[in-house]
C-alpha cells in the first residue's frame, strides 16, 4: 500500500508513512514541550529513534518538517473541536465546551498552552507556508464558532443582527490570549476568565 | 501593528518566566486601573448616555483587564498569522465592548461588517 507525501509529493510505502509518522509525533512533542526555535533536528533523531537518511529521506529540512508538525497537530485540534463544537446550541453547550477546556489546561497548571497557538507565536515570517496553513486551522477553528452562534441566532437566542465572524474571532482570539496568560503564570485561571469574559459579553447580547 | 512597533515587542516571549510574569502583572495592572477610571467617568457622566452608564457599572476592572490582554495576545497570534489586523480588531472590539458608545453601539459590541478590510 502506498500513500501519497502531501508536502514532497514522494509516494510512500506502508513502512515509509510509519517512519514518517514518527518522525511527525516527536517533533510535534518536543515543539510543544520546549518550543520550535529550540527544538533541533538531532533532538527529533534521538526522540523518534529515526535515522538521519530516514529524516532527510522525507524532509528537505527544519522548515519542512515544522509544516508537517503544523498539518498534524491542526489536524488532531481541529478534529477534537468539532467534535467539541459541531452540535453546540446553547450557551449551556458552549459553558460545557469552556469547563472542558480549563479542566484540560488545568491538569498541566497550564504549562504548555496550545499546541495550535505555540506553533502560531513562533512561526517564522520567512515561512509563508506554515504560516498560511495555521491561518487556515484558525479560520476552520473560527468557523466553528460561528457555527454555533449561528445556531443560537437560528434558535432565537442571539439577535439577528449580531456580527457572527467578529464574535467568533473575538472568542478565537480570547482563548489563545487566555492560554499565553497561563502559561506565563503557570495557573490556568487567567485562561479561565478571560472565556468567561468573553461566553458572558456575548450572553450579554441576548439580553439586549 | 509593525513588528518594530512598542506592543510587538512587548509580547514577544522573552526573558525568564518570572520576569514575564511580573511584566504582565504589571501591564495588568495598568490596564485594570484605567478600566476603572473609564468606568468611574461612566458612573459620573453616565447619566446622559443611560446604555454606557448602564453597562459600565458593574465593570468588574481586574476581569476586563485579563480579557482586554488575552485579546491583545490571541488578537495578534491571529493577526500574525494572517497578516491582517482583522482579527485583532475583533478581538479588542470585544474585550471593550463595555465601553461602547450608545450613539453607535454597533460599532463595537456587534459590528456588522468587516468594513475595514
Amino acid at each position: 500500500m502506498t500513500t501519497a507525501d502531501t508536502h514532497t509529493g514522494k509516494r510512500l510505502t506502508a513502512r515509509g508513512a510509519k517512519t514518517r509518522a514518527r518522525i511527525v509525533s516527536a517533533a510535534a512533542d518536543l515543539m510543544y514541550i520546549q518550543g520550535v526555535g529550540a527544538t533541533t533536528l538531532d533532538d527529533v533523531l534521538a526522540a523518534s529513534g529515526a535515522s538521519k537518511s530516514q529524516l532527510y529521506h522525507h524532509f528537505d529540512g527544519k522548515d519542512a518538517l515544522v509544516r508537517a508538525v503544523v498539518d498534524h497537530v491542526g489536524q488532531r485540534i481541529i478534529e477534537r473541536e468539532r467534535d467539541a463544537l459541531g452540535h453546540v446550541a446553547t450557551f449551556r453547550g458552549l459553558r460545557r465546551w469552556r469547563d472542558a477546556m480549563v479542566q484540560n489546561n488545568a491538569l498541566q497548571h497550564g504549562a504548555y498552552g496550545c499546541a495550535l497557538g505555540s506553533l502560531a507565536s513562533e512561526v517564522s515570517d520567512h515561512d509563508a507556508l506554515a504560516r498560511q496553513a495555521l491561518a487556515q486551522l484558525f479560520s476552520e477553528w473560527q468557523g466553528l464558532f460561528a457555527g454555533v452562534l449561528k445556531r443560537l441566532q437560528d434558535g432565537g437566542t442571539l439577535p439577528a443582527d449580531v456580527a457572527i465572524d467578529k464574535l467568533a474571532t473575538g472568542l478565537v482570539a480570547a482563548l489563545q490570549g487566555g492560554y499565553v496568560l497561563a502559561q506565563t503564570e503557570r495557573d490556568v485561571s487567567p485562561m479561565a476568565t478571560s472565556l468567561d469574559m468573553a461566553l458572558a459579553h456575548i450572553e450579554s447580547l441576548s439580553e439586549r | 501593528m509593525t513588528p518594530d512597533s512598542p506592543y510587538a515587542l512587548a509580547m514577544r516571549q522573552t526573558g525568564d518566566a518570572p520576569e514575564r510574569d511580573d511584566f504582565l502583572g504589571r501591564w495588568r495592572g495598568l490596564i485594570a486601573e484605567a478600566v476603572d477610571r473609564l468606568r468611574r467617568a461612566g458612573e459620573m457622566e453616565g447619566t446622559n448616555h443611560p446604555v454606557s452608564r448602564a453597562r459600565s457599572i458593574d465593570v468588574d476592572p481586574q476581569k476586563t483587564a485579563m480579557l482586554i490582554l488575552a485579546a491583545l495576545h490571541g488578537g495578534s497570534t491571529l493577526s500574525h498569522v494572517t497578516q491582517d489586523a482583522w482579527p485583532l480588531n475583533a478581538a479588542l472590539d470585544m474585550a471593550l465592548a463595555a465601553f461602547s458608545t450608545p450613539e453607535n453601539p454597533h460599532s463595537i459590541d456587534a459590528g456588522t461588517e468587516r468594513s475595514d478590510r
